[in-house]
């Protein structure tokens, strides 16, 4: 370092000339200026000009003319959909600026602007990065050797054609063994839409992106018959109490962020329950750290707390809730009206199944509840000579008449929260009882609460239960619409984008599970029995031991293999379908990221014959492809994007004026239309036309099979059948965008001409209300048609569910709200937790490799270590340290902080693992498993779908660590 | 002195650390030509060693006689960080990606892991920078080229690029150490406020693009702006360090807003509050006690009556309202100087009060001039 010479300041000005004069004659710069007297820069400086007019042109560059400007967003699966006006010089982009539009909804609440984050705005970067893939290539090495030579599009297409065509006409491969797939990398209402609509055309099959990627929320299914539901952020700035239950909104959910901390400015408590301490829990009025995974637990001691302290609402749980449903006390099986009437009528028997009856606190007899699933009367509504009564037990006779004791679902809620007291929890949650107290009755009591479930609770083999148990919260204390409730991710209503993606019913996609087909993909039975000990399941799952829940779930794996089970099903899905493709189609995936254990990798590749890989950037997956697309990016396509719900706006995606494209890189309509091309030509060969029609269940084609000799015409919409329909025209991302703003009547009455003049944007209309009103002067949120309008759930009850009687939910001892410990081995060896959440530096494995962002983190990987214990092993910070268990290993830097328990290691997930040492990524010591609660299926509203799957889980390894010699 | 003041206010309790104005700025002026290094807007987590490393001990500004202090010129390396870079290129040669130096210092690299006993009394926060745009800037007062120079119009402090030598006293001069040495143009550069920005109807990039809506820019003489209301009508917004004798002017509302301690047994203490006082008294000052009893009192009310104009201040109903810009301001200076007024790219931030009326400016010496006026 240098040290400048203690100079008083007057005498810095008079030396200020010689000490020029020594600099110059050491041959240094000099001055082309003439000499100018400055008495003092502070007053009427001489020279402004020189320098002034050097920004002003930088910025004038950078700006370009305001006409050109395009408009983006950035979807990929951090759902924050902003709106950004993309600056542009001479057809380059040059940088991104929110664009800062938005209406305001409410004069009294605060706007959505500037909506954006630190990741899109820097877009504009990673756009001419040079990990793009700029070219089609094709593979001439090993895979992952990384040998490639440029191909044609022409050249490439056919080959990946090819292999779509003989997979296909194979009699002994067909559609089963074909996937087509679309990652999270690409969320959007118009682009999305083309590889969806390929993958249904030809029968190819596809899982569920949330369910894979633990994203899904299946205890919120359990409840509500919804998973997505909650509110616009602009909620949070109208509550009494916000809860950040799991969740790190100022680092996941930067853009609603500022809404949290203003409700705080106007009055609310925030409380954050997270095990470490994060950029959320440093402004909040309370955090609990929580001993990780244990939420579901401390979530059934708020419920104790609420129902020894009679804090919740009897009146609201008779009308909203099943608490009141009757249930046989020895079966623990409900009361259904098969059960106290016959039919003969087939039809009517399965309706029967689905009818409740509560006990008429007014006449002391079984009434069957209106509103239920299989119940003629659609309302909630009750006659005034009808009180169900939420405690008690009696003895009722049924249809065989035969005496049975029955009791209320409240009553089996009370004996089961007995165990949970705060007390008695207190050793597995880390959390004072009086705590606990005191977040039961900031929950209870005040107006309006939203407790909001962050994405990392379903990362735990239990977390079902958490979101599950944190809903039951919400049921007790009376929160729907304007009291607040349960927030995941609340999800607008969107009509007619089935245009894009599907064919009217004429072909429908082959979905598998996400959780299950990545873990068959994978081969996670292997990790899964060499991971975990009898120990471990036995306390996961009810005190099942290892050997027989590998039993069980080795029949309902069995079940699902191809969907079998479920072609068979007279009434909807019963188990969880999956398909084991050898040849794929894959876009904007990083798989080989995602997935827990190297192991997947290894099966993957070894099953998949030829596997293609679309995308705009080089990642982990696209490394290891066969053939690779490249894909254009954000700023250079036509796009629409509005889900999920944090706001009421669907952006816009329109290039800047005369862009210059990127190597060769295609948006997806128009890459998916030229690939149906080919594969229609390829159909229509001689040699191939005889064996062009590809036959497949009518489940998934309704004429029995696929035409490929049509296949472009079709993908078009320009065979005869949708010519003659009249349906819209496609084929490119603006033909896309223009066919959806035609189509979905939530769009109306926007074109997008108005909505690049008002800034990118538009406003949804009210046809997007789910379950509340959406209201042009109020923020949203869910369940308002049924606190006012009575109008019942998507549920087997039609309320919010406290019961489900599934034999597997019962032998689970989870029929109703439960807590239940972790699967994460509890060995000494290894004592730590890694917990690796939702990123601030990147979307998922988006923008992971940014320059731009690395330098504001550590360059490479790096794990928060708790200072005290990493310094008892003698680990400084910037270390390299190895984190290892019995699977697997990894590096990452230490990273030294206060803010990690000392229990836990905390590290932002996403990393590709070629970013690790020696390519081994994190996911090396995270092991695989299946929860049978998730398993279960075919009951009531838990039938398998985009509802009902179920999560991969991440955190259930344990590990420990140590300071490396590498 | 200059004629009228830019200043710019961040509300620390609403900053939640995302980056995104660091990103902003570096977008719009440091991705490029020898000022990849730099970062005319970092944010640190406090307590930490901040960015460039310790800058504050390394000297700068001025002691209470006036005279300005020895300081230390940061090394690239070691304080500041390497911009590395990545093989991207060999990625497709089935690569692992590395970086090309070593990674061992960046303008982030405490990023939240504060200080204290996890989980009694850990605490952080973090604290955005910028260029202070000193009344009196210790870089101008070091400079013996004297090309350090206010602006007349707005008070940004900038660098004479045609006369500047690259001596490099600034950097020790300033004591927060938000100048920087340009090595491909061997001259110093620094945050500008984004002034050509400003004079064309946008905000500064890092607060017209920050998320967190914690950043104020306006005129001190404008009685109606937010940045005068924050600093001298409520006096909750302070300036950073003062004691270094610069007079700043970017202002910050002290972090008043963290979660309850607890003690051995886990059991919540009470009206406790994480952050140390003492620590926030360092930063800002002893007036720093009034600010946080004026912050928690409106806070009060606001929780029990429903009112409180500072609350409305800080809240932000819109966007748009956090700033006030004068475009019809800097038409008339333009004029004046005999160049091309800039006409405005965007209209919606231009609601300063000379820019509302549109009547004449009168160019005397000082703030608060009489023209203008309230509506």
């Amino acid at each position: 370092m240098t040290k400048v010479m203690n100079n008083k300041r007057r005498n810095f000005l008079k030396i200020s000339g010689m000490t020029a004069a020594l600099v110059a004659s050491q041959g240094s710069l000099f001055a082309k200026t003439q000499v100018m007297s400055v008495e003092n820069g502070k007053d009427d400086y001489p020279n402004t000009n020189y320098t002034e007019t050097m920004y002003r042109n930088e910025f004038a560059f950078t700006y370009g003319k305001k006409e050109e400007h395009g408009f983006a967003y950035h979807c990929v699966n951090c759902q924050g959909n902003c709106a950004w006006e993309v600056w542009s010089h001479n057809g380059v982009i040059t940088r991104e600026n929110q664009s800062a539009r938005y209406p305001v909804i409410n004069a009294k609440i605060p706007d959505f602007n500037p909506r954006g984050c630190n990741k899109g705005v820097q877009h504009s970067q990673v756009m001419y990065q040079k990990d793009r893939i700029l070219y089609p290539m094709v593979r001439v090495g090993e895979r992952g050797e990384g040998k490639w030579r440029r191909a044609s599009w022409d050249e490439a297409a056919e080959i990946v054609c090819q292999n779509i065509f003989d997979t296909l006409s194979d009699p002994e491969r067909g559609p089963d063994k074909l996937m087509v797939h679309a990652g999270t990398g690409l969320l959007t209402e118009g682009r999305r839409g083309a590889p969806l609509r390929f993958s249904t055309q030809l029968g190819a099959n596809r899982i569920y992106p949330s369910s894979y990627l633990g994203d899904m929320f299946s205890g919120a299914a359990i409840a509500y018959g919804e998973g997505n539901l909650g509110c616009t952020w602009d909620f949070m700035y109208t509550v009494d109490t916000a809860v950040m239950w799991g969740g790190n909104p100022s680092v996941s959910r930067i853009p609603d962020a500022h809404f949290v901390w203003e409700g705080k400015y106007n009055g609310a408590k925030i409380i954050v329950i997270t095990p470490e301490f994060n950029a959320t829990a440093k402004s909040a009025d309370l955090w609990i750290p929580i001993k990780a995974g244990s939420d579901n637990i401390l979530a059934m001691s708020v419920i104790q707390v609420i129902l020894e302290e009679k804090l919740y609402k009897p009146e609201f749980m008779k009308v909203y809730t099943d608490l009141s449903f009757l249930v046989d006390t020895k079966t623990q099986k409900m009361i259904r009206r098969n059960d106290m009437e016959h039919t003969e009528n087939k039809e009517d028997h399965h309706k029967w199944d689905e009818q409740f009856y509560c006990m008429n606190a007014m006449d002391n007899t079984p009434y069957l509840m209106p509103g239920t699933e299989g119940h003629d009367k659609r309302t909630l509504r009750l006659p005034d000579n009808v009180k169900p009564a939420l405690e008690g037990r009696w003895t009722i006779t049924d249809v065989h008449g035969q005496k049975r004791e029955v009791t209320t679902v409240f009553e089996l809620l009370k004996h089961s929260a007995t165990q949970f007291s705060p007390e008695k929890t207190e050793k597995i949650t880390g959390v004072h009882p009086d705590t606990v107290r005191l977040l039961a009755r900031d929950i209870a009591i005040p107006k309006v609460v939203e407790i909001t479930t962050g994405f990392s609770l379903n990362k735990y083999f239990n977390g079902m239960m958490t979101i599950w148990n944190v809903a039951s919260i919400c049921g007790l204390t009376g929160r729907m619409g304007p009291y607040g409730g349960l927030n995941t991710e609340n999800e607008f209503q969107l009509s007619g984008l089935g245009a894009l993606s599907g064919f009217s019913g004429k072909y429908a996609p082959r979905f598998g599970s996400g959780f299950v087909g990545e873990f068959m993909n994978g081969n996670g039975m292997k990790t899964f029995k060499q991971y975990f000990n009898d120990e471990d399941v036995r306390r996961a799952q009810n005190g099942m031991s290892k050997e027989e829940y590998i039993t069980v779930l080795e029949e309902m794996l069995a079940a699902g293999e191809n969907g079998k089970a479920n072609m068979e099903s007279e009434h909807g899905n019963v188990v969880k379908p999956w398909w084991l493709p050898t040849t794929a189609l894959i876009v904007a995936d990083s798989t080989f990221r995602r997935n827990k254990a190297s192991e997947y990798r290894n099966a993957f590749l070894k099953r998949m014959d030829f596997w293609a890989y679309v995308d705009y950037r080089m990642s982990e997956a696209a490394q290891y492809a066969d053939v690779l697309l490249p894909a254009k990016s954000h700023y250079e396509v036509y796009d629409l994007r509005t889900s999920p719900g944090y706001h009421r706006f669907t952006n816009l995606a329109q290039p800047v004026a005369n862009i210059k494209n990127v190597g060769e890189a295609k948006d997806e309509w128009s890459m998916f239309t030229f690939l149906a091309k080919k594969l229609e030509e390829i159909a229509n060969r001689p040699e191939n036309i005889a064996k062009a029609k590809i036959k497949d269940d009518k489940r998934y084609a309704r004429p029995g099979y696929h035409d490929l000799t049509i296949f472009h015409k079709e993908y078009t919409n320009t065979d005869e059948e949708s010519e003659g329909e009249g349906e819209v025209y496609l084929g490119t991302d603006k033909m896309a965008v223009q066919a959806a703003l035609e189509k979905c009547a939530q769009y109306e009455p926007w074109t997008m001409e108005k909505m690049y003049k008002v800034g990118g944007f538009l406003l949804i209309n009210d046809k997007a209300a789910q379950t509340s009103p959406l209201y042009s002067d109020k923020p949203y949120n869910s369940n308002e048609f049924h606190l006012y309008k009575f109008e019942p759930m998507h549920t087997i009850s039609g309320r919010q569910t406290f019961y489900v009687d599934h034999d597997m939910f019962i032998r689970m001892g989870a029929a109703t709200n439960t807590g239940m410990e972790g699967i994460r081995p509890q060995r000494k060896e290894y004592p730590y937790v890694l917990m690796t959440p939702h990123a601030r530096w990147s979307i998922h494995s988006n923008y992971k490799t940014s320059r731009t962002l690395l330098r504001l983190q550590r360059g490479v990987p790096a794990v928060a270590l708790n200072r005290v214990v990493a310094e008892k092993k003698g680990i400084k910070d910037g270390d390299t340290i190895r984190v290892y268990n019995s699977l697997g290993e990894f590096y990452a830097m230490a990273k030294l902080s206060s803010s990690s328990p000392a229990d836990g290691l905390v590290m932002e997930h996403g990393w590709e693992p070629y970013m690790y040492k020696f390519n081994k990524g994190h996911n090396e010591v995270v092991p695989t498993s299946l929860n049978l609660l998730e398993m279960a299926d075919g009951w009531g509203h838990l039938k398998f779908g985009g509802l009902w799957d179920g999560n991969q889980y991440a955190y259930d390894g344990a590990v420990n660590y140590e300071k490396a010699n590498v | 002195m200059s004629k009228r003041q830019l200043a710019m206010v961040m509300d620390l309790n609403k900053c939640i650390g995302c980056q995104t104005c660091t990103v902003a700025c570096k977008t719009q002026w440091t991705n490029r030509n020898g000022r990849e290094y730099m970062y005319w807007n970092n944010v640190e987590t406090y307590p930490g060693t901040g960015y460039p490393k310790n800058w504050m001990d390394l000297g700068g500004g001025f002691d209470a006689a006036g005279d300005l202090q020895p300081g230390v010129i940061p090394n690239l390396e070691a304080d500041y960080g390497v911009p590395w870079d990545y093989n991207y290129d060999a990625l497709a040669g089935g690569a692992s990606f590395e970086p090309n130096v070593e990674p061992t210092w960046g303008p982030n690299w405490d990023e939240d892991e504060g200080d204290g006993v996890f989980p009694q009394d850990n605490y952080f926060f973090y604290l955005p920078r910028i260029c202070n745009h000193c009344t009196n800037p210790g870089c101008l007062s070091a400079c013996p080229r004297d090309a350090i120079f206010k602006r007349e119009e707005d008070g940004v402090v900038l660098v004479d690029l045609d006369r500047c030598q690259g001596y490099r006293y600034c950097i020790a001069g300033c004591p927060y150490k938000k100048i920087y040495f340009n090595p491909k143009i061997s001259k110093s550069e620094k945050c500008i406020l984004c002034f050509p920005r400003v004079e064309q109807g946008l905000p500064p990039a890092c607060a017209q693009q920050c998320v967190g809506r914690i950043r104020f820019v306006g005129f001190l003489d404008d009685e109606e702006s937010q940045v005068y209301k924050l600093v001298h009508k409520y006096k909750v917004a302070l300036g950073l360090r003062s004691d270094y004798g610069t007079q700043p002017n970017v202002y910050y509302v002290p972090p008043t807003e963290s979660p309850v301690k607890f003690d051995a047994e886990g059991k919540i203490i009470e009206g406790s509050d994480r952050i140390p006082v003492e620590e926030l008294e360092k930063l800002f000052g002893p007036e720093v006690h009034d600010a946080i009893k004026t912050l928690k009192s409106e806070m009060k009310k606001r929780k029990e009556t429903g009112e409180s104009e500072l609350m409305d201040l800080l809240i932000a109903y819109q966007h748009a309202d956090m700033f006030r810009l004068d475009n019809t301001y800097y038409q008339k200076v333009a004029k004046e100087k005999g160049l091309n007024p800039l006409a405005p790219v965007d209209t919606r931030y231009i609601a300063g009060k000379y820019t509302k009326t549109g009547h004449s400016i009168n160019f005397t010496h000082g703030a608060g001039s009489t023209a203008g006026g309230h509506h």
